[in-house]
Formats: structure tokens, sequence, C-alpha cells
């Protein structure tokens, strides 16, 4: 139950940082109305352009660990899942790749919730190799939380 | 024993089950959280770097301006000459709204302001003579629509008086015509750009020459000049000078094309780099068609449009606050200019038979287009 309560707070967290250091317009399930940018100074400051890719692998693995937990593997399973699906996807932002994928992504997809932004997420998103890092960073993180978890019972 | 089984089967499958929306959830955060309108540099949950990284979004409104630059736009077509210029020493110009979504960055025309105009002037004299045309209100559009469906505009001509024109939404959208006060009838968009060549009444034929210059002049103005982003964006990914596009063939359209064009045509996009660095704010570029067949207006295009001193400027979101083509630039004028630009206009085909040219009309001369934040 901790494991939910911090994998929760942890996207609070990263919710904060897309209400309070961007702007609505560039995330596209951030509605004008939940957002809290008001133009100024960066509240998370140059720490908010790699901080939700870090809680995102880390929450979603404590997560799916959660799920998983009766399995044998299910810690390493899930640090290494997530972290691959997202340093994938981030990797797949790369201009070479974006573009490629932006070609072969059906047109269905643009009348589909969430499906029609696949390719401008991919073209428009721009690869940071310290998104990488913190990809790894979340998913190291999430191994040792649920490892402590795990020893203290829980 | 065989309940104990049941129960640790049915918590099996549930956490399997909650396995699986977990994955989805986070998929959906991933993908939802960045894209937008890329102000964020895809500044996503998974990916995408600093905000104010990448390419630049848009914003979901912007007040666009289009004006003619010194005498604006001649147009030849089959012997007959007109100039139009959108002059804002004499009108403001053509100025309005544009609606865009931020996601697909797909923009049209929302508004066309009242005081916006054209003037339009007969230099061969075998046409209407002189005439303005002005927005009298506001004229709105459907969103997905190119016609107008509110808003008037007057037309005052020298050989015409005065012909004032209602955009109408219903009984079916279309134009309420007025020839000096006289009501001259109410008709859908299809029967009023017929009337062209069905009636006899010159007022009701100025009318449907004037709003056909007037939308192209405001419609296809911003379309010519937001292609030019396009192709500035993607010359900017493949960090090239020049680049070449095919055009689409006839043949896919299972037309044979005129005698004396080819069956795939061309189109050459270079990169001036007027404001030395990078693609981008000061530069100029230049389009060059060939045998360019374009599928939606059923016309083939050749010749140079030179798209002179480009402008760009993003906000610290790293989101376009300004873009077109305008000011100067190496003591060039900015804007959209056409160089013996040639539209050709197909007539009706015969199937199995070559396409037949309906009208040639060559483009010169150039016009500035912006698009600001309100």
């Amino acid at each position: 139950m901790r494991l939910v309560f911090i994998a929760v707070l942890s996207l609070v967290v990263g919710f904060f940082v897309y209400a309070t250091d961007r702007i609505p317009e560039t995330v596209y399930l951030l509605p004008d109305v939940l957002s809290l940018n008001s133009g100024g100074s960066l509240i998370f400051g140059k720490f908010g352009a790699n901080l939700p890719t870090l809680i995102h692998v880390y929450a979603f693995t404590l997560m799916s660990y959660i799920c998983l937990s009766s399995h044998r593997d299910a810690v390493i399973t899930t640090c290494s899942f997530w972290f691959i699906i997202d340093s994938l996807l981030e990797l797949c932002q790369q201009e070479v790749i974006a573009s490629g994928i932006e070609a072969i992504v059906p047109d269905w997809f643009d009348s589909i919730l969430v499906l029609e932004n696949v390719a401008p997420y991919f073209v428009k998103g721009t690869f940071d190799p310290a998104d990488i890092f913190s990809i790894a960073v979340g998913s190291i993180s999430a191994y040792f939380t649920i490892n402590i978890f795990k020893e203290e019972g829980i | 024993m065989n309940n104990q089984n049941g129960n640790s089967g049915i918590y099996y499958r549930l956490r399997r089950l909650s396995l699986f929306g977990v994955i989805v959830v986070g998929f959906v955060v991933i993908i939802g959280s960045g894209g937008g309108s890329g102000g964020g540099g895809g500044g996503t949950v998974a990916g995408g770097g600093a905000p104010g990284s990448g390419q630049p979004g848009i914003l979901p409104l912007y007040q666009y301006l289009v004006a003619g630059v010194g005498d604006g736009i001649t147009v030849t077509v089959d012997g007959g000459v007109i100039r139009i210029n959108a002059d804002t020493s004499t009108s403001s110009g053509l100025s309005g709204e544009l609606v865009c979504n931020t996601t697909t960055e797909e923009c049209a025309p929302s508004t066309i302001d009242s005081g916006s105009g054209i003037d339009v002037f007969d230099v061969s004299a075998t046409l209407f003579g002189h005439f303005q045309v002005r927005v009298k209100t506001q004229m709105t559009f459907a969103a997905v629509d190119d016609r107008p469906t509110s808003g008037s505009l007057e037309i005052t001509s020298v050989t015409q008086g005065i012909v004032s024109l209602n955009m109408v939404s219903s009984p079916a959208p279309g134009v309420q015509i007025f020839d000096d006060s006289v009501d001259k009838g109410t008709y859908t968009w299809q029967e009023f750009y017929d009337l062209g060549d069905a009636s006899n009444d010159p007022a009701l034929q100025l009318a449907t020459f004037a709003v056909d210059i007037f939308l192209f002049s405001s419609g296809d103005m911003m379309n010519i000049a937001a292609s030019g982003f396009d192709l500035i964006e993607e010359i900017d990914k493949l960090g090239v000078n020049s680049m070449d596009e095919m055009c689409p063939a006839f043949s896919n359209s299972s037309f044979i094309p005129p005698v004396g064009y080819v069956d795939q045509g061309m189109m050459n996009f270079q990169w001036i780099d007027d404001n030395p660095g990078d693609v981008g704010h000061g530069d100029s570029f230049r389009m060059f068609f060939t045998d360019c067949w374009d599928v939606d207006d059923q016309s083939i295009d050749n010749g140079g449009m030179d798209m002179v001193s480009y402008t760009e400027v993003t906000n610290a979101n790293n989101i376009i606050t300004r873009i077109g083509f305008e000011g100067s630039t190496q003591g060039k004028t900015g804007g959209v200019f056409f160089d013996n630009f040639t539209s050709i206009d197909i007539g009706v085909s015969t199937p199995g038979q070559p396409l037949l040219i309906d009208s040639v009309a060559t483009l010169e001369g150039g016009f500035t287009v912006v698009f600001f934040e309100p």
C-alpha cells in the first residue's frame, strides 16, 4: 500500500511540473484550465526538463511491481521493462526515426483520442541524452525502493 | 480446496488485468504528455528536452495580415490583365483571425476584418474597369469551409456603381446581392459562381469576379506562405541548401497530361542564407515549379516564387508568436513574389485523351504575409 502511495505521490509531482513549468499548448493531455503556468520563471528550474522522465519510469515501475509482486523475478522484470520502453520512446524522437514513424502512422489515428498525438509526440519531441540518464536513474531508484520495502516485508 | 484455487485464480487474473491497465495508462501518459504544439520540445514524461528546445509550437489563434508590395500582383489571363493590390494606404489590407489546431498544426481563417479590402485595376481595359472590394461587416468562416458564412462586403466599380453582398448561412450557405440597393436575389455558393457564365447581368458578373479575386487574395496568399513554412521546416531538418520534391503524377489520377507536359513534374526549394547561420529568421527561399500538377486546384504550376525575409519569432516557451515573410533582408523587400509564375487551369477531361488546357494565368509581383499573436 505504501508503494502505491509513493507511486501516486510521484505522479502528482510530475503533474505539477507540467502544470507549472509547461504551457498547455505543448502538452496534449493538459487542458488550459489545469495549467498553472503564468509565463514567468520555471518553478522546477532546469530539473523540470528531465524530472518528469525520471518520475514516469519510477512510478510505473512501482505500480507494475505491485501487480506482479508474487512473481519471482518481478523486481528486475518491471525495472527492465519500463527502462526499455521509456528509452525506446526517447530514442525514437530522433529526427530520422521520428519522420519514419510519422510516415507509417495510419490516417485513422487522427480521429482517435491520444492516438492522434502519436505522430506529434515523436516528431515534435526532441531526443535528449539527459532523458536517457533520467530514465536510468528512475529505474535504479525504483529497484532500490522496491527492495527496501521487500526487506521490511511489505 | 477448489474454492481456494478458484479465489487464487481470480486473484491472479485480477492482478494480470491490473498490470495490463498500468501498462496502458503508462503509455497514455507518455504519449499524452508530449506532442501538443511541440513547444516543450516534446517535453514529455518519457522524453523530450527542456522547454524551449525542439521544433517550435504554435498558438491556437493568430491575427493575420496580407498586404500588397509595391503595385501588388499582376495577373494575365488570356490577354486580359488585372492588377490586384491589398494596399494598406487605402484599406486595412487583408486582416483577420486564423484558428489553429495546435496538435496537427492545421490552421484556417475564421474571420476577415471589416475595413479589409483589395483594389483591382483593369490594366488591359477589357474587363470591369477599376473597382474596390471592401469588407463592410466582419466576415466569418465555418471551421472547415473556405467560404464565408456571415458578414458583408461592398464592391465599388467605376462602371457598375455599388454592388453589395451579404453572406448568408440559411436556407443554404450563399450570397444575397444588391445592385445599388436593388435586391438581385439570394444564391447558393454554387449558383453564385455559376452566375459568372450563366448571367448576362454585368453587376452579377462583376460580383462573382470580384468575390473570386477577393477570396483568392486572402486565402490563397496565406496558403502559399504556409506551404513555405512547411518547406522551411523540412529543409532545416534535412540540413541541405536545396531540395527537390516530385509532384503528383497525372497517371496516379488516371489522367493523361496535356500535350507537351510531363506525367510527373517537380518542385525545387532553395534556401538563400540572407541571415548567416542556420535556416531561420531573416533568410529567404525560392520555390521553382516545373509542370507541377496540383490535384486540389486541378491546375499545373510552372515558374518561380521567391519568399523573401522570413520572420519567425518565438516566446520563452518556444511557441511561435510571429511568422511570415515581411520587412527586409540584405536590402531586399520582404514578401512572397511571383516570378513569371503560371497556373494552367485544366478544362473538361475526356477519358483516354490528354487533358485540355482551359486557361493560363501568369502572375507577377508580390505581397507580404504575417501571422502574429493577437
